[in-house]
């Protein structure tokens, strides 16, 4: 490592020129990276659920589709259903919508003074009040529109818009999504409320606030990072090596997503950002290791040598395990996840390989200003006074760490236990956002925008048209019914009870026979009930909606309904419970098993690599110590601030550690490169006086950047930016207390003997 | 003009274009196809977005009453559990026309209403609306102009409803009409609603001459646009003047299961 130092900063322009060629290399496929803001990749990936939620798809059809939400106090007078008739017809213009269920496609079947009707609710827009009160009381009345398709005080109604494309694909989504704005903008206003919902309207929503959270966040961090490089070194041309190693790493990272094709996701969007902030703490000891050389009176060249031997080992190991943290992350099962850790780890990666050549390259190359470098730097009283603190800390040990140790594991072992894991998408977005308004409204007026459906099965065709299978599915919609966390459920028996009830009076809910049931079929529209049955009537479809949004709640609930089909069902259906939003939730197992799974490969590749340092396996898991305290902080703030353990969240421990154990490693290099003969409270004391001033300032500035992640759109983004600044802040505090502390005592002294190449004219007393 | 119908018009021939006006057209086809009593089997084939195919068969009898007015059954034969499932039409000269619906199971006969008849027949793509004899006069009729329609040069005449009463029972604003010029015989019918959006589209081909200059087309193929779904009507047998008893368009025929003889 130093050797390879030492060779950029003595070839420093062929340096410039290697890395100038391969950020021009990198340009053309960093502009082919894409955004990917799509629910299959909350998923776990391997899931063999998916593939029965798959096949179910392809028995009833996609149930990927637009919502337009209409509210009006008038919605039934003759104008504004008219403005709803001409509305739907433009919105089924647009492409992708195959068809559209509104209050104008539902038909409408019931007997009047002797006859039957078999007709659409509406034909057409009544022309006068009389008319429109007709329709109002045929719509009041109709038990397959009740909270599916219109409000209970009949003020709001939902047009289903289903749609021919492929969950997967997401700028047609997007555009669709556009596409649909375009076409209600000229009813704005006509209506009370209106606006779309559904998932092309959120994998948008997603997308415009990743660029939105791109734009802002960006700069943001930038100049964040600016202002602290501008305080730390005191100068602003010193400042802009960290952003140009950072640019440099951005670029390379935007050309690996770009090759590997990983898309910019509501997690991945956030590596850049973390690339300013994380990568610049290496740039930040560096630039202050060189700056103090300059200060101690060394021309440019010794200072940069200096720089290296101090600094090398430390850069490569904290590079390292702060790439560990991140590419722990890959682990998981899920696509978002494993791509967030895929981009970030490679972006963290190359960070410190920019700095390792572009810092020594410049400063070998570009003269500076050797007065300014060379004041000579008293610490402040403040500084003083804590180091006094730190140091009768070191006095007390036992106390010491047990005031530490103690209350953190108790903390964390409260807030493990509290902690709920969540993986909703809706919440995604601020509580305040319109998506999450725009969803709480629907879910008031009609029913909640999270669906799932119960599949059942038969060998035998023709079996739905069995009263007896059909009195089954009955019996769950009424399970369901009876538990009262649905808001509806549908079916074919809704459509066959409608018909038998308008015609037979009967107060039975099914036909008697298989051929009353064939005969009620003839008056229904087979494209009308293809959601809800397969053509040979093999396969029947139970779609739920319901707005359950704790995936903790839902899992429990849906184990509950499986326990019950379970002890139910006949011997002759196969009875499943699917649906995409409930393989999302589904999720949140992986996400547990990937946060513990996560601290585990962190901390046992931190330890390994600083055992390795050290050459000492009880150094390397004795130094993780006050690295795992902060863990223990995160999970009982996460309980008490009512955090959920969330995709994001769950990398905040995992990633703290990372960032956390550089502090760690660059005091015990420190400590370790102290002389054998020098006491130990001594070396410990000289330890911390010297990195003391980085280790805040590099903590100070790592926080600063994470919390300015707290302002993007995404909730979990808002709070894993939180929880790492906790970590980062708690970790400082570790590493002032609890590591010094540590290094005093007698257990961790015989590694000092372990020697650090270091030029002569660079030795520190 | 709707399929069942269709099946029955008339052809005359046809001199110029510019000579004749669209109801002249019209009445020609309906006088020029007019038989006394047929009986038709036809394979109903159901495809739904996926492909799916589901087959029905039904007879179809009509009668054509002194007075003109006609008498329609249809029956389904296939498959086994909608067997004996029947409709009857009425036509009536100066009110709607009055519908039955025949559901065995229940042994009941149920009255349609006509105040709309834009629902869907049977699972079909055809509306009751489709299923009824047209009345000519129902309909106010443009010649639009002539147009060549799969190397055969048609008439293109737009039908939109007379007045108000029949304007809100249809469940169309307007169709419009590709009459084959050489014959007088429909071969394809679009239907819009009252925006003009376009909702099915019919073509009816296989055309048969079955004496004289009566043509009848042995295939109808009915592509429903707004509901992705598609509905072909083969006839596989046809019966023309072979005389049917006037009790089969009857209450008690239905009620006494001699229509299924």
């Amino acid at each position: 490592m130093h050797r390879l130092m030492q060779w950029f900063s003595q070839h420093s322009m062929l340096t410039l020129l290697l890395i100038g060629l391969l950020s021009i290399a990198a340009l053309f496929p960093a502009s082919r990276i894409r955004i990917g803001s799509s629910i299959d990749n909350l998923m776990i990936q391997d899931d063999p659920e998916r593939d029965y939620y798959q096949e179910t798809r392809a028995l009833f059809g996609s149930e990927l589709s637009a919502l337009i939400y209409i509210e009006d106090p008038e919605l039934f007078s003759p104008q504004k259903l008219s403005m709803l008739q001409d509305l739907i017809a433009d919105l089924e213009q647009v492409e992708h919508v195959q068809s559209s269920e509104s209050l104008f496609s539902a038909t409408d079947i019931y007997a009047e003074d002797g006859l039957f009707n078999v007709q659409p609710l509406i034909g057409w827009a009544p022309e006068t009040d009389e008319q429109a009160a007709q329709v109002l009381q045929r719509a009041a009345m109709h038990p397959l529109l009740k909270k599916q398709l219109l409000s209970a005080d009949c003020t709001a109604t939902l047009v289903n818009l289903r749609l021919d494309l492929e969950n997967g694909r997401i700028n047609p989504l997007r555009e669709l999504s556009r596409n649909i704005d375009t076409v209600l903008a000229p009813y704005t206003g006509r209506f009370s409320r209106l606006y779309q919902l559904g998932r092309p309207y959120i994998i948008n929503q997603q997308s415009v606030h990743i660029q939105r959270d791109q734009r802002t966040l960006l700069p943001l961090a930038t100049a964040v990072l600016l202002i602290m490089l501008a305080g730390i070194l005191a100068s602003f041309k010193g400042a802009v090596l960290p952003l140009l190693t950072s640019g440099i790493s951005i670029l390379w990272t935007f050309a690996f997503m770009g090759l590997l094709d990983l898309p910019l996701t509501i997690l991945s969007f956030m590596v850049p950002s973390l690339i300013i902030v994380i990568g610049s703490t290496e740039d930040i000891h560096l630039l202050a290791e060189y700056k103090a050389g300059r200060g101690d009176g060394l021309r440019r060249g010794p200072a940069i040598q200096r720089m290296i031997a101090r600094l090398a080992v430390a850069v490569l190991f904290t590079a390292l395990t702060t790439a560990a943290g991140f590419l722990s992350i890959t682990a998981s099962p899920m696509p978002i996840l494993h791509e967030f850790g895929l981009a970030a780890s490679f972006g963290l990666i190359a960070n410190p390989l920019v700095t390792i050549s572009l810092i020594p390259a410049c400063l070998a190359l570009f003269p500076d200003r050797p007065a300014r470098f060379s004041r000579p730097e008293k610490d402040s009283a403040l500084l003083q006074r804590l180091l006094n603190f730190l140091q009768r800390c070191r006095r007390r040990p036992g106390t010491t760490l047990a005031l530490a140790i103690i209350p953190c594991a108790a903390f964390g072992l409260y807030g493990a236990a509290r902690v709920e894991p969540d993986n909703n998408i809706i919440r995604f977005f601020k509580p305040d956002s319109p998506v999450v308004l725009k969803s709480d409204r629907l879910h008031a007026k009609l029913s909640g925008p999270d669906s799932f459906c119960i599949r059942i099965d038969s060998d035998e065709p023709g079996a739905f048209k069995d009263p007896e299978n059909l009195t089954y599915a009955l019996r769950l919609q009424h399970y369901l019914k009876e538990q009262g966390w649905t808001d509806c459920s549908i079916s074919l028996t809704d459509y066959l009870s409608y018909a038998h009830r308008s015609f037979s009076g009967s107060t039975n809910p099914l036909p008697a026979s298989a051929q009353g049931v064939a005969e009620y079929l003839l008056l229904l529209h087979r494209a009308d009930i293809e959601p809800y049955v397969t053509p040979s009537f093999q396969n029947l479809n139970i779609q739920v909606r319901h707005n359950v949004t704790s995936s903790r709640e839902l899992l429990a609930r849906i184990a509950d309904l499986r326990a019950y089909i379970r002890t139910t069902s006949p011997a002759n259906l196969q009875v499943g419970v699917t649906g995409e939003m409930l393989l999302v939730h589904k999720a949140v197992g992986a996400i547990v098993r990937g946060q513990l799974r996560g601290i585990l490969i962190i901390a046992v590749s931190t330890a390994v690599l600083l055992s390795l340092l050290f050459r000492n396996l009880r150094i390397g898991c004795i130094a993780l110590i006050p690295n795992l305290l902060p863990v223990g902080i995160q999970f009982g703030i996460m309980a008490l601030a009512g955090i959920p353990l969330n995709t994001a969240t769950s990398m905040a421990a995992a990633v703290g550690i990372g960032l956390a154990v550089d502090d760690t490693i660059h005091l015990l290099m420190r400590f370790y490169s102290q002389p054998p003969a020098l006491d130990p409270e001594t070396a410990v004391a000289r330890s911390v006086k010297h990195t003391i001033k980085p280790v805040i300032a590099t903590s100070m500035s790592l926080c600063l950047g994470f919390l300015v992640m707290r302002f993007s759109s995404f909730v979990p983004i808002g709070d894993f930016a939180l929880l790492s600044a906790v970590v980062l802040i708690t970790a400082l505090l570790a590493d002032l207390f609890v590591t010094p502390t540590l290094l005093s005592l007698r257990i961790m002294h015989p590694a000092r003997r372990m020697t650090l190449q270091q030029p002569r004219e660079t030795q520190t007393p | 003009m709707n399929y069942f119908c269709a099946l029955l018009l008339l052809a005359v021939p046809v001199s110029a274009l510019a000579e004749r006006s669209a109801r002249d057209i019209m009445d020609e086809q309906y006088d020029r196809h007019r038989v006394s009593n047929e009986t038709t089997h036809v394979s109903l084939t159901l495809i739904d977005r996926k492909g799916y195919e589901e087959v029905r068969t039904l007879r179809r009898l009509r009668s054509e009453q002194p007075d003109g007015l006609s008498r329609a059954l249809t029956v389904f034969d296939a498959p086994a559990d909608v067997k004996g499932t029947a409709l009857l039409t009425r036509e009536n000269k100066e009110k709607d026309n009055d519908q039955w619906l025949y559901l065995p199971s229940q042994r009941r006969m149920l009255r349609i209403a006509q105040s709309r008849r834009s629902g869907y027949f049977m699972g079909t793509d055809f509306t009751y609306e489709d299923m009824d004899p047209d009345n000519i006069d129902d309909y106010a009729y443009r010649l639009l102009g002539s147009e060549e329609l799969d190397g055969s040069v048609c008439y293109l005449i737009e039908a939109v409803p007379a007045d108000e009463k029949k304007e809100r029972s249809s469940g169309y604003g307007k169709r419009k009409l590709w009459i084959r010029q050489d014959i007088v015989f429909t071969v394809q019918i679009e239907y819009f609603d009252r925006k003009g959006r376009l909702l099915k589209r019919q073509k009816n081909t296989e055309l048969t001459n079955i004496r004289g200059d009566i043509w009848r087309a042995q295939r109808s193929f009915m592509d429903n646009t707004a509901k992705n779904h598609q509905t072909i009507a083969q006839v596989v047998q046809r019966d023309i003047d072979a005389g049917i008893p006037d009790e089969m368009f009857s209450e008690r025929s239905l009620r006494s299961g001699r229509y299924m003889n």
